[in-house]
């Protein structure tokens, strides 16, 4: 009864205060981009530039009709580099968009101003033999640069076909694809709750520090750990609409809520003792804003590893965020179910490790 | 109702005690003034009773509870109304009045009745953070009465009020006494715990220098001195005299008779004074 009543009035104070209007607004926000903004799925055709040195004209005709263009009939694009324009011929596979251009000058123009690939393609008219020079930005990996080496050391119907007949073995031939768009949903999810919560949670009991309302509260029969309870559990509880604002509208009916709900409870009791950690150690936002932005900008580490795979490193993985969001895409991708009712386990265990160990600081920092 | 033992208490937890060797009773139904300047120990004192800080030497009981290991039920027998005022201020002062009386585990007071009651009838919608100083810190005395405490803790209950309330307040205090409430006043302010207290204790650098009453306080530490003035030759002069030795009186005695005398007050020594007299320290 207690509880229920510190629970109500946090949700009062949050309701007539500026954070609790800052989650919404930052939900709604978020909402948007991923509707509105956002493809359902981002082009990953590679855009390149050619310029044909080819001397005979039958011959670069022949050359030419090897790109498989989707219509069959190239299109004429106009590209605009400052205020020049360069007219290239647009060939568009299923895979990449080639621009021919006229002249080797305007294709490395347009690469360097695009920031993309340049190839020049020669046909020595003495030894007849095909040279190949590349445009490269200067940040590819030499995995690139000795893939484009090896490309041209053995014959077309030598490299060509081999690629083809790598054997690719299909691991987990159940999992359900995410569109780009709902991929960018448990990163979103993370943020959302663990940081939000995270800096919120922070934010509202510096606000109580501040009326000096916690030692009111510890000179009445209630005890202080409803005190912090109910404030973990109002934060969990818009956490939790603000995370489903965003679930429902793209995912809707192909996800498993009571689990996309227990993960969203833990994962933010699990941010919320953390907030509660840092305000048992400071007294004022001011004061812990160094380790808040510290421990923030920790928590958004992992994105960069869910977005970029290839940069994996064994340390980023000590870090709840990250097994937050590959939590979600789980349940998104209704894979592993097992593996998030345990994490969720762990962030419950996590949080309450948390929960206990903020309660022993504070009370032994409340002060006169 | 309370029992202080040999407390010590040190913020370090090393050689550096804020308060030393501490000891006093205050039985049920007394008003017990615990004076000192800042920084001399009142507040560390009061938040050990409080439970807000944690027993390091001595022995405490409060209102028959050990403070040592806490019960939560002890807060339902005692009131504390702070220096610094501490409400909602997203809550109205009802709301703030509501929101504890639902903590205690013991019939509450009246919210409404407990606004009127120090003059802030009326302005139980408003929400505390519209308030001014003085309202929020009524707000915040009139919380440490929800529970009908029988041991009421109040820090400087009158500071920053204007006079027609602070008079509000400390007849509140006096008639919470005459029902048995037992009080325990932590104030600077000599002339409240003069009118309010039945004994006071001087507190300095962390040590109890005194503790007596403030009647025989002034009796053994005061002067008898009566302040005359006078006319003389058109001129008002004013003149302090002993009424103890023979001079004195003789002196008071040929003035009176004289009809010269315009006024006439007898001197007794201010708690102040005799602060200053027994531990050589202002109350600053």
């Amino acid at each position: 009864m207690k509880l229920w009543s510190s629970f109500i009035k946090e949700l009062l104070i949050a309701s007539r205060g500026f954070y609790f209007y800052v989650e919404l607004i930052a939900a709604f926000i978020l909402l948007f981009v991923l509707l509105f903004v956002v493809p359902d799925n981002f082009s990953s055709k590679e855009e390149e530039f050619l310029y044909l040195a080819i001397p005979d004209p039958a011959i670069e005709a022949a050359y030419i009709e090897t790109f498989e263009d989707l219509d069959g009939a190239p299109e004429s694009v106009v590209l605009k580099i400052g205020r020049d324009e360069i007219t290239t011929q647009l060939y568009e596979s299923k895979d990449a968009k080639l621009h021919v251009v006229a002249t080797e000058a305007d294709m490395v123009r347009l690469a360097e101003d695009r920031h993309l690939y340049g190839a020049t393609i020669q046909l020595d008219p003495v030894d007849g033999q095909w040279h190949y020079t590349y445009y490269l930005q200067g940040n590819e990996t030499s995995r690139l640069k000795q893939l484009l080496l090896v490309l041209h050391a053995q014959d077309d119907a030598v490299v060509f076909p081999a690629a083809e007949n790598q054997p690719v073995e299909t691991l987990a031939s159940e999992l359900v694809l995410l569109s780009d768009r709902e991929n960018l949903l448990p990163v979103f999810l993370t943020f959302n709750g663990a940081l939000m919560g995270f800096f919120i949670i922070a934010a509202y009991i510096f606000l109580d520090k501040k009326e000096g309302v916690i030692k009111a509260y510890a000179v009445s029969p209630s005890p202080l750990w409803h005190y912090l309870l109910s404030k973990v559990l109002v934060l969990t509880l818009t956490m939790l609409v603000t995370s489903l604002l965003l679930v429902v509208p793209l995912m809707g009916l192909r996800v498993h809520y009571p689990l996309t709900v227990l993960f969203l409870v833990t994962t933010g009791f699990f941010a919320s003792g953390l907030g509660l950690i840092v305000t048992g150690y400071f007294d004022d936002m001011a004061q812990s804003f160094a380790v808040l932005f510290l421990i923030m900008i920790g928590l958004m580490l992992p994105a960069l590893a869910y977005f970029s795979p290839s940069w994996n490193p064994a340390w980023l993985k000590i870090l709840p965020s990250y097994y937050m969001i590959y939590g979600f895409r789980e349940i998104f991708r209704q894979a592993d179910l097992g593996f998030v009712v345990r994490l969720s386990a762990a962030y419950l265990a996590g949080g309450g490790a948390l929960f206990a160990w903020a309660h022993a600081r504070f009370k032994r920092t409340l002060t006169v | 109702m309370i029992t202080v033992e040999h407390l010590y208490h040190s913020y370090g937890r090393n050689d550096v005690y804020a308060v030393k060797d501490v000891s006093f009773d205050i039985p049920k139904g007394e008003v017990f003034g615990f004076l000192g300047p800042s920084g001399a120990g009142k507040s560390t004192t009061q938040g050990i009773l409080t439970g807000l800080l944690r027993l390091q030497k001595g022995q405490v009981t409060v209102a028959g509870f050990d403070v040592k290991e806490l019960k939560s039920s002890m807060f339902n027998r005692i009131g504390m109304s702070f220096e610094q005022s501490n409400v909602y201020s997203k809550l109205t002062a009802r709301e703030n009045l509501q929101f504890f009386a639902k903590l205690y585990d013991v019939p509450t007071r009246d919210p409404d009745e407990l606004l009127k009651l120090v003059g802030l009838d009326g302005k139980g919608q408003i929400r505390a953070g519209e308030f001014s100083k003085g309202m929020k810190h009524r707000l915040t005395f009139a919380r440490s009465m929800l529970n009908n405490p029988e041991l009421w803790f109040l820090d400087e209950p009158t500071t920053g009020l204007d006079p027609a309330i602070a008079a509000t307040i400390k007849g509140i205090i006096r008639e919470q006494n005459q029902q048995g409430v037992t009080v325990f006043l932590t104030t600077h302010n000599m002339y409240i715990a003069d009118e309010l207290c039945s004994r006071v204790a001087f507190i300095v650098d962390g040590e109890i220098k005194l503790i007596d009453s403030p009647k025989n306080l002034k009796l053994q530490h005061g002067q008898s001195l009566v302040t005359v003035e006078y006319g003389d030759d058109c001129k008002l002069v004013s003149e302090t005299l002993s009424t103890v030795d023979a001079q004195g009186r003789k002196r008071l005695q040929d003035l009176i008779s004289g009809q010269r005398i315009r006024t006439m007050h007898t001197k007794e020594a201010t708690l102040e004074e005799i602060f200053i007299q027994v531990t050589g320290r202002e109350l600053v």
